[in-house]
């Protein structure tokens, strides 16, 4: 082994020390020393985006960055959202709307993707449809197909939106009061059969194939329907 | 992909970064690092020392002053992408920043390491070309500096010494009537252009085009300027027909070999047609001309 | 085993008994079940980042390991020095092939009944092939010793192209084969060689194509991994890997390494998307679990992305040419193919054994054909092995892709919009169940109404009316309409005609009703994203009447979990979600016993009840007892006589296969200038049978779409003709961005299956399978008028252009500026 030179880091708001050889990348760092495995490896090339973290508040890929460069700054991970200000002590709004908005699958770009997404919300708090993608243009996702990743980021601008007009963010709005994409006036069956989430209950990610046609095709009660596409 | 050991030096002056180029054997200058870490951990580039800019303070601006704009080595691409000077009056500047890889790539990759690392399908090069500008660097002499036109010799090969810091790249602030732009081809986003085209026109009082500058991208060993192109043009009144023909010239230029972004008669073709686009934007946006919106 | 009773359909579920999609009847009772949108379970960990996939797996003394592999494509190895290597601080071990043979591990099984060196014994055989691997304890140093590792190699002729392979000149690769004399794997016919003769010779019109399947990689954002864990105090050897199939990982190891499979322990905990590629067994997998057994350490092996798509799993490259004999008003008499298939250095192809070209005989699709007929050969070339199910029923891309292909072309010959020929040909409602002329059994299906609801949604007609103004126009971009009507065939087995390995295609379920009421399931499948511990959830919540947050599904560990075949194939649904069901119906048949002597009637008056989820005692409604109290009822007041507790497991052999189907409609424009390709608009209308999670279904389609779209238009794995791999990382294996992905608009029409528990017919796959023919079809559409009749995939700017170009409608920016001097002159004074 060669030298290894000690930096310090502030991670997720807690100042860590490691050593660390100078060829070592940050990513590498913060998933084997400071054990924070969140952060993901998906290529070698730098296309993936899986390793994004935050480094003094910008996004940046810690495959493409060695662990001595980070010496002295600020480091977020997922690991930290949750201790954010705008998080309450719960989830941070994006990672509310991951779970909400069907946002993850096999769960391995999540990570960052939600720290893209908050880059994004930081610097932009209501980002249009095609921000939010381009916001995002540099992370990989296999199994998504992507819409329901922007859905999450929108998600989490309403909420945060929400929580930030609500009284010093103790009356927080119900997701499903503040997204933006409910029924939104469509026509459709006006059958409710009350449960959240179902028939005409508020439901976020309808199917849009809800008008019956000749009786038919089924499942009248998906009434709300998201419009999103339309415009794309 | 773990890269192979190598010593870690960190300048805070330029001073500083060019005696260390003097001193060590053969070392490697690491800037923003998005070309070089992936080279380092596929082991293609096995440095013994590497020398990393990134402590020198005094790089990191973006400024005009003395007739130029000038970035300095520390400026990354999302500095240009967000730079309000830029937006104003450097349309080709502009127009290549954001077509520059991927958000977080533009946040840490740097202007002047590009152009310094010479990938003939880097897309500064071909505007700096196009703009008449010039790379600045420090060596044990101090400083000079170079022409876009002498700087490119091969591909990743410049006419920098080896102890030669690349620390600015500049190019003179707009003329009165003057509009550039920047088209690329590519196959997705992040991905390295198909072809490239920047374009600066400058007029005279008389609506003739005085000087115009055209640089292409993924199109020859090195980025390329298209000057029988430029000189067609010099002159003229911009016309549908006048740049058809520059747009032929330039693609004529050009000298593409077929690889896996495109067969090399497709890759002359975009130059013709992204000339063309190149040009009519530059000519709109010196406000000689209004393009009708096509039917 | 399951009886028949247990493996019909439920009458309690609404079933196309008329063979024509019915509303679905379930929308849910606020409890999780079937048909509600139920927030999945697995999301906590991984939106906090507390996922568990191989690489955060971390062992007290764990080593490293890194594999040496060869730059060339085909040479001998002459001599390996691992001296260098090991002289280095940090190396613990070289391993090469003579190593491993002492433990009969040099080489393995592949899933076709190959054999495949772990560690090159004698010849490599493709680019990357592992030569050796060096074990260390860290993963730099690994690296380090890696190239440390001194290999000499005689470089022989590689062969790259499957019809290069075939000629009589061409370097034999499997010289390990005994008495191999050429590089030819198989030939392959299905269907009626005469009959199709005959009807191409009596047809009114017959149309032709050449189209080639490029070589796609799954590329799941997770690489392939292990760490071995071999545990010498138990004398048990435990294998974390990015496994979609453990329980036959683990029968395979135990075959290969003579170790018992009791003391065998595959976990594959949270997988990073698989889409096939984490099927077959890989080399590293191996070599991690032998040197863990070999030094009785911990070993992890995780691959780069550049060796995952170098050296894993490829799929498709199948070359293929379409024919169809039609009538001039366009019904189709009979459809034959031809095809030439690249399977690499070694048959590693994953399907089941007895289908050496997989299901790609079901490629007279949705309609009705008399006459088919396909003949097939296989090659070995000097590329990495494959051929494995990305995202798909076996080989089902590949010949959906050719008949969805060759109606466009027939429509387009006909003159005729290629919806009239979808109409003319589908098979009808009633006629399923629908024999194929290949063979194959459809279960249920609508067709129209779904290419119908596709058309509606998509703005057909308007669209069609707009491409004729442009090109009437003369506009700069061209618009083209591409419509896909599809059918999978997906949930493999039945076991008696598809097995992995041998064993058969069942898969399982166990449900373990704990005394406070709350549940624990096991399946044998495995999730890698698809959302198995939510929707299976669904379906025990649905048959118990429980609330979906009692019941935690737990997959992915051979010790525990009941055996199963794995998760690919679109069957984890139709498969295993019929054993859950079943399950839980064994559990509900218990449960009737211990609620009559809760509530004191007659087992006979006990009934259930869907909607409330109670059984209650017939005619006295307010007598009802719920699971929970009958939960506690079987472990604290158990009947006299009854065997205590409350669970069941069903291990499910499905009757048949299932068959969702679907109508895609694309409308793209067309760049004239430089071939780029932009959506207009992407309708997706997938009919899966009944449906268990509308939310993850939809997922499910949006992520299979997006991979369509990078099949159609960037994806491929390609070589030069050295046999290096020149599209083998992410720089040039190019994955489509949120940039290059649209907004889908999806629908969806409802055709139970009539012969699965919950009439459900799995879904992750049609769109990935439907897809492709559909672009290209619109791709093509748009430059139809010119006659281009084919665009081979992948659809980059330039192949359009040329396209444009060959067929005259390439265009100059020029023809489309017109200038205005600002001082109002003409610009060309």
């Amino acid at each position: 082994m060669t030298e290894t030179r000690e930096i310090t880091l502030t991670v997720n708001g807690t100042e860590r020390t490691i050593d660390a050889e100078p060829r070592q990348l940050l990513v590498h760092a913060i998933r084997e020393d400071l054990d924070l495995t969140g952060t993901h490896i998906g290529c070698d090339t730098g296309n993936c985006g899986a390793c994004t973290v935050l480094v003094d508040g910008e996004p940046l890929k810690s495959c493409l960055m060695l662990a001595v460069q980070a010496d002295g700054s600020e480091v977020l991970t997922v690991e930290g959202m949750a201790e954010l200000p705008e998080s309450a002590g719960d989830l941070h709004p994006i990672q509310e709307g991951f779970h909400e908005e069907h946002g993850l699958q096999c769960g391995y770009c999540t990570p960052g993707m939600i720290v893209a997404g908050k880059a994004l919300l930081d610097e932009n708090p209501d980002p249009d449809e095609e921000e939010i993608r381009e916001a995002i243009s540099g992370n990989l996702c296999r199994c998504t197909g992507y819409q329901n990743i922007v859905r999450s980021i929108e998600y989490a601008a309403e909420e945060l939106e929400a929580r930030a007009a609500a009284d010093g963010g103790t009356d927080v709005a119900s997701p499903a009061e503040s997204t933006p994409d409910v029924a939104g006036g469509q026509d459709g069956p006006a059958f409710d059969c009350g449960v959240e989430n179902c028939c005409g209950g508020p439901s976020l990610e309808a199917d849009e194939a809800d008008q019956p046609t000749d009786g038919k095709t089924a499942n009248g009660h998906d009434a709300a329907r998201d419009d999103g596409g339309a415009s794309r | 992909m773990k890269a192979a050991q190598f010593e870690h030096h960190e300048p805070s002056t330029v001073d500083e970064a060019v005696s260390l180029l003097e001193s060590l054997d053969e070392p490697t200058i690491l800037a923003g690092g998005q070309s070089l870490v992936p080279m380092l951990r596929f082991r293609l580039a096995r440095p013994e020392t590497v020398v990393d800019i990134n402590g020198i303070d005094s790089l990191d601006y973006l400024r005009e002053e003395n007739g130029f704009l000038t970035l300095g080595a520390l400026a990354r691409h999302a500095d240009v992408e967000n730079s309000a000077t830029v937006a104003d009056r450097y349309g080709s500047f502009a127009d290549a920043a954001p077509l520059v890889a991927d958000p977080q790539i533009r946040n840490r990759g740097t202007v002047v390491g590009s152009v310094a690392q010479a990938d003939p399908k880097g897309d500064w090069g071909s505007v700096l070309l196009a703009h008449d500008g010039a790379v600045v660097a420090h060596g044990p002499d101090g400083e000079r500096t170079i022409p876009a036109d002498d700087f490119f010799l091969l591909p990743y090969d410049t006419t920098l010494a080896e102890d030669e810091l690349a620390t600015a790249l500049r190019v003179p602030t707009p003329e009165p009537r003057e509009g550039s732009a920047y088209h690329k081809l590519k196959r997705k986003t992040g991905d390295y252009a198909m072809a490239g085209v920047a374009a600066r026109l400058v007029f005279d009082d008389d609506g003739r085009i005085a000087d115009a500058g055209i640089g292409m991208t993924a199109v020859d060993i090195t980025n390329a300027r298209a000057k029988e192109a430029e000189a067609h043009l010099e002159g003229e009144r911009p016309s549908p027909e006048l740049l058809e023909e520059a747009g032929e010239l330039a693609a004529e230029e050009s000298n593409p070999e077929s690889d896996e972004h495109g067969d090399a008669s497709y890759k002359e073709r975009m130059v013709d047609v992204l000339t063309q686009r190149a040009l009519a934007d530059a000519a709109e946006r010196a406000g000689v001309v209004e393009r009708r919106v096509p039917q | 085993m399951s009886s028949d009773h247990e493996n019909s359909a439920d009458t309690e579920y609404q079933h196309a008994e008329d063979g024509g999609p019915q509303p679905e009847k379930h929308c849910g009772h606020g409890r999780g079940g079937m048909g509600e949108e139920v927030r999945r379970k697995e999301d906590q960990r991984f939106i906090t980042g507390r996922g568990n996939y191989v690489d955060d797996v971390k062992k007290p003394g764990m080593l490293h390991c890194e594999l040496v592999r060869s730059p060339h494509a085909h040479a001998r190895i002459e001599e390996i020095d691992g001296s260098r290597a090991m002289d280095m601080d940090g190396v613990v071990a070289v391993l090469t092939a003579e190593d491993l043979l002492e433990y009969d591990l040099a080489t393995m099984p592949t899933l076709m009944d190959d054999t495949q060196d772990v560690l090159v014994n004698d010849k490599v055989k493709f680019q990357s092939q592992e030569v050796a691997a060096v074990i260390a304890e860290d993963r730099y140093v690994a690296k380090d010793g890696a190239e440390k590792v001194d290999v000499t190699y005689d470089v022989l002729d590689p062969v790259v192209d499957a019809d290069d392979a075939l000629e009589d000149d061409a370097p034999l690769i499997r010289e390990d084969i005994e008495d191999k004399e050429d590089n030819h794997i198989f030939d392959w016919e299905t269907g009626d060689e005469e009959a199709t003769a005959q009807a191409f010779e009596e047809a009114d019109v017959t149309v032709e194509e050449e189209m080639f399947y490029q070589r796609l990689h799954p590329a799941p954002i997770e690489t392939c991994g292990a760490v071995g864990d071999y545990d010498p105090g138990k004398d048990k050897l435990t294998v974390h890997m990015t496994s979609q199939a453990p329980h036959i990982h683990r029968t395979l190891f135990a075959q290969v390494s003579g170790i018992p499979e009791h003391k065998i322990r595959i976990v594959s905990p949270d997988v990073g998307g698989g889409f096939g590629n984490k099927v077959p067994i890989y080399p590293g997998y191996v070599v991690a679990a032998a040197a863990s057994y070999v030094l009785e350490q911990p070993v992890k092996w995780v691959e780069e992305r550049s060796e995952n798509i170098q050296t894993t799993g490829f799929a498709r490259d199948y070359d293929m040419t379409g024919e169809i004999a039609a009538t001039e008003d366009g019904e189709i008499l009979a459809v034959r193919t031809d095809v030439l298939a690249n399977h690499g250095a070694y048959n590693a192809a994953a399907q089941p054994s007895k289908f050496p070209a997989g299901f790609f005989n079901i490629f007279t699709g949705s309609y009705d054909i008399d006459a088919a007929y396909a003949s097939l050969s296989a090659a070995y070339t000097n590329t990495a092995p494959g051929g494995i199910a990305y995202r798909c029923s076996f080989r089902v891309t590949e010949a959906v892709y050719l008949i969805e292909r060759m109606v466009k072309v027939l429509a387009d010959e006909l003159e005729v919009d290629p919806t009239e020929i979808r109409r003319k040909n589908f098979i009808q409602p009633e006629q399923f169940p629908y024999e194929s002329p290949t063979g194959w059994n459809y279960d249920s299906g609508d067709y129209e109404s779904a290419l119908d609801l596709a058309l509606e949604m998509a703005e057909y007609e308007e669209y069609r009316e707009e491409q004729q103004r442009r090109i009437e126009n003369d506009a700069d971009k061209l618009l083209g309409i591409g419509i896909s009507s599809f059918t999978e065939v997906v949930g493999a087995g039945p076991g008696k005609t598809c097995d992995i390995a041998g064993v058969e295609m069942f898969d399982s379920a166990e449900i373990r009703i704990h005394p406070t009421g709350k549940a624990t399931v096991r399946v044998g499948v495995q999730t890698q994203g698809q959302g198995h511990e939510t929707t299976f959830a669904q379906i025990v919540a649905e048959e118990l009447g429980m609330d979906v947050d009692d019941i935690v599904v737990e997959h992915g560990d051979t010790d525990t979990d009941p055996y199963g075949l794995g998760t690919y194939g679109s069957r984890s649904t139709p498969v295993a979600g019929a054993a859950t069901a079943v399950a839980s119906r064994k559990v509900r048949d218990k449960a009737k016993t211990i609620a009559a002597n809760e509530l004191e009637a007659d087992e006979g008056d006990i009934e259930w009840d869907r909607e409330s989820g109670e059984f209650h005692v017939a005619g006295a409604p307010d007598r009802s007892i719920t699971i929970t109290e009958i939960a506690a009822g079987a472990y604290m007041n158990n009947p006299a006589g009854e065997e205590p507790g409350l669970e069941a497991v069903n291990y499910y052999d499905p009757p048949e296969m299932t068959y969702p189907f679907g109508s895609y409609v694309v409308v793209v424009e067309v760049d004239r200038e430089t071939g780029e390709v932009e959506f207009e608009k992407f309708v997706a209308v997938d009919d899966c049978g009944n449906r268990i999670n509308p939310m993850v279904i939809e997922g499910q389609i949006h992520g299979g779409l997006a991979q369509g779209i990078g099949t159609a238009m960037m994806e491929h794995v390609t070589y030069d003709d050295n046999g290096n791999v020149t599209g083998g990382d992410f720089m040039n294996y190019l994955l489509p961005t949120a940039m290059e992905i649209p907004e889908f608009e999806t629908g969806h029409t409802v055709t139970p299956s009539p012969h699965h528990p919950i009439g459900a017919k799995g879904v992750g796959e049609s769109p990935t399978v439907g897809s492709p023919p559909a672009i290209v079809n619109a791709v093509v559409d748009a430059m139809a008028h010119a006659g281009v009749s084919h665009v081979e995939m992948p659809m980059t700017p330039d192949v359009v252009w040329e396209a444009l170009d060959e067929a005259g409608l390439a265009q100059q920016p020029a023809a489309n500026l017109e200038f205005e001097l600002e001082s109002g002159e003409a610009a060309d004074d």
